[in-house]
């Protein structure tokens, strides 16, 4: 028994025509176990039947500790399934492309919940979420799919131990977009990019309430995004090599870096080696895409070590990167 | 006596505010037993015990590798990767070591900002580390517990109060670049201050500073990092929560559910309307009781 929202035809069509096909449930719980040995990280952890009690403990399941927790009515989230589970990650990488979003817009979560319970789960105004159902127990082996759209109040019920792929979209809404480019323009002013210090001296009320009034006006002589516009925003996750830059890998563990005529050796990561090959053609590379050339990081850390290597001039990011794109 | 005053010295209170705060950087320099605050927190003068108290995250720097974050060391591992010249930075002492909480909120009471608009970071640093010249976003006061360090500090001369770091020699990039005044600089000015510092000595470092480091022996310094939203920022998440009690500023931006070109108008009429709707007295009362901390 599920309880469910209406589900928007434009992701019933794309279920019925890619989903079922490219996400074999049955494959699915059988990949669970591969991956529970590999260990996967489980992050959350829910009592039975309690709501918002998450537990932030970070723990690595293990086969035996997973099936007792079960057993006890434990539900077990791990997160980034879309990189944990290859299926997952064709699954959401499908989704993405054939709703024209982002990659990354989609995040994925890979739910086992205990053979029986209810699970009230709050709403998100940022999101909108989407569950895959696989009753292990139930006489039909076809999968079940929910979604529950923003603000709408929800709880599932269920009578037997299942899988449940929890997918969140996120993408802002028109407010978050306009409010946040209007706050970078603001920021070319001064006044308006200072701290706001002292906020609670009443002493200095004069000069906040200052700092609102032009804040209203600079707001108010804004140019809002349209709807191309607002299209145009989309995150960008693009990344190259530095203009200039050549690069080679050494071994498997380290990168010679020339520019022009001056070479530098330097150690990396070797799960992290991959990246500077794929990179070197020159082409602009999706964070997506070299997160398939290392497939022993997980998303964060590939992020963040990318985010690094632009912090360190090494890479051109985000839309630099893409500004000048061939 | 306020925490600010036991940070730099009561005697530099008047100086500190005539003279450096917000914009100008400053070094003031006192004996370590001052700190009262700091120095009832053991951990903080001895690394190994630090070492071994702390349960969270790190990154870690060695020599000629990108960094690596997200690490858990044992005490051991601690040892190992230091004794081989790396360097370590800790973010969010407070959340860790709760001993320190109390200073971050007399931070925040000195300088009158919400809880969590503060934060502690501390950086271990091997002798003949260094920090390449750049300049932050944010606002720091840098406490020296342990070894010694050199620093290089000039004001930067392209920008004030920036929102965006960035490293010197590097293209300034987003909404930096409307906010500089001339070209950012190619390398730090031959006139930066050098200075030295020692356990005791606090460095003032307003965001825009440009300032590069070399650890001159073993170091262990704290960061008090203090990072209020902007008044922009304070303005927009006041206004963005009245544009989210309408509809159709709550659509998604983009996919298949995403923004129709022909609700443009209607939108922009709510724009103009609240805007005009918000009074100062709403927005100054709703902004003190939204949290702290940079989101």
């Amino acid at each position: 028994m599920i309880t469910v929202a209406e589900l928007p035809s434009w992701l019933r069509d794309h279920w019925n025509s890619t989903a079922t096909e490219e996400l074999d449930f049955l494959g699915l719980q059988q990949e669970l176990g591969p991956v529970v040995v590999n260990p996967w990280r489980f992050s959350s952890l829910w009592p039975r039947r309690a709501r918002a009690t998450r537990d932030n403990a970070t723990f690595v399941a293990q086969p035996e500790l997973l099936g007792m927790l079960l057993r006890q009515g434990y539900l077990l989230e791990g997160h980034s399934a879309q990189t944990a589970l290859h299926s997952v990650g064709v699954f959401v990488g499908g989704l993405e492309a054939a709703l024209d979003l982002p990659t990354q817009t989609i995040q994925a979560s890979l739910i086992a919940i205990p053979p029986q319970g209810r699970w009230q789960v709050a709403t998100d105004s940022r999101a909108i979420v989407l569950r895959l159902f696989q009753n292990s127990s139930a006489a039909s082996t076809t999968p079940s799919l929910a979604t529950v759209c923003p603000g709408q109040p929800n709880a599932l019920v269920w009578s037997g131990p299942c899988l449940l792929l929890h997918l969140t979209f996120k993408i802002p809404t028109i407010a978050h977009v306009a409010v946040e480019q209007w706050i970078s323009r603001a920021h070319a002013e001064l006044e308006l990019r200072r701290p706001a210090y002292f906020l609670n001296d009443a002493s200095r009320r004069h000069e906040i309430l200052e700092s609102w009034q032009r804040s209203r006006l600079h707001a108010a002589a804004s140019v809002l995004p349209s709807a191309n516009t607002l299209r145009s925003v989309r995150p960008i996750d693009l990344f190259r090599l530095r203009k200039g830059l050549n690069c080679k890998l050494v071994g498997n563990d380290a990168i010679q870096i020339a520019v022009g005529e001056n070479t530098k050796s330097i150690p990396v990561p070797v799960e992290m080696a991959p990246i500077y090959t794929a990179l070197a053609a020159g082409t602009p590379l999706s964070l997506a895409e070299l997160q398939r050339v290392t497939p022993d990081t997980t998303t964060d850390e590939l992020q963040t070590y990318l985010w690094q290597l632009v912090r360190l001039g090494l890479l051109e990011g985000g839309a630099d990167a893409e500004a000048d794109s061939p | 006596m306020t925490f600010l005053a036991e940070l730099i010295g009561e005697e530099n209170l008047a100086s500190f505010f005539a003279n450096h705060f917000p914009d100008r950087h400053g070094v003031f320099h006192g004996p370590i037993e001052r700190l009262h605050g700091l120095r009832a927190v053991p951990a903080l003068f001895d690394l190994r015990m630090f070492a071994r108290q702390w349960t969270g995250d790190c990154s870690v720097w060695a020599p000629n590798l990108a960094p690596q974050t997200g690490l858990r060391l044992s005490e051991a591992e601690f040892v190992v990767l230091r004794d081989a010249g790396c360097s370590f930075h800790y973010r969010n002492l407070e959340q860790h070591i709760p001993e320190l909480v109390p200073v971050v909120r007399a931070l925040e009471r000195d300088f009158g900002l919400r809880e969590g608009d503060a934060l502690l970071e501390a950086f271990v640093g091997s002798q003949g580390s260094f920090v390449d010249p750049h300049f932050d976003a944010t606002t720091t006061f840098n406490v020296q517990l342990l070894g010694e360090k050199r620093w290089r500090l000039a004001a930067n001369p392209a920008v004030i109060a920036p929102s965006r770091g960035c490293g010197v020699g590097e293209p300034a990039t987003g909404e930096l670049v409307a906010q500089l005044s001339q070209d950012l600089l190619e390398a730090m000015p031959n006139d930066a201050e050098s200075i030295d510092v020692r356990p005791g000595s606090v460095v003032f470092l307003p965001h825009g500073t440009l300032h590069e480091t070399r650890v001159t022996g073993d170091s262990f310094a704290i960061l008090l990092t203090i990072q209020p939203p902007t008044f922009a920022g304070c303005f927009g998440a006041q206004f963005l929560q009245r544009l989210l009690e309408h509809e159709s500023w709550r659509q998604p931006a983009y996919g298949p559910q995403g923004a129709a070109a022909d609700s443009d108008e209607s939108r922009q009429r709510v724009w103009r309307e609240l805007l005009a709707d918000m009074t100062d007295a709403e927005i100054h009362s709703r902004v003190l009781t939204m949290p702290g901390g940079r989101r």
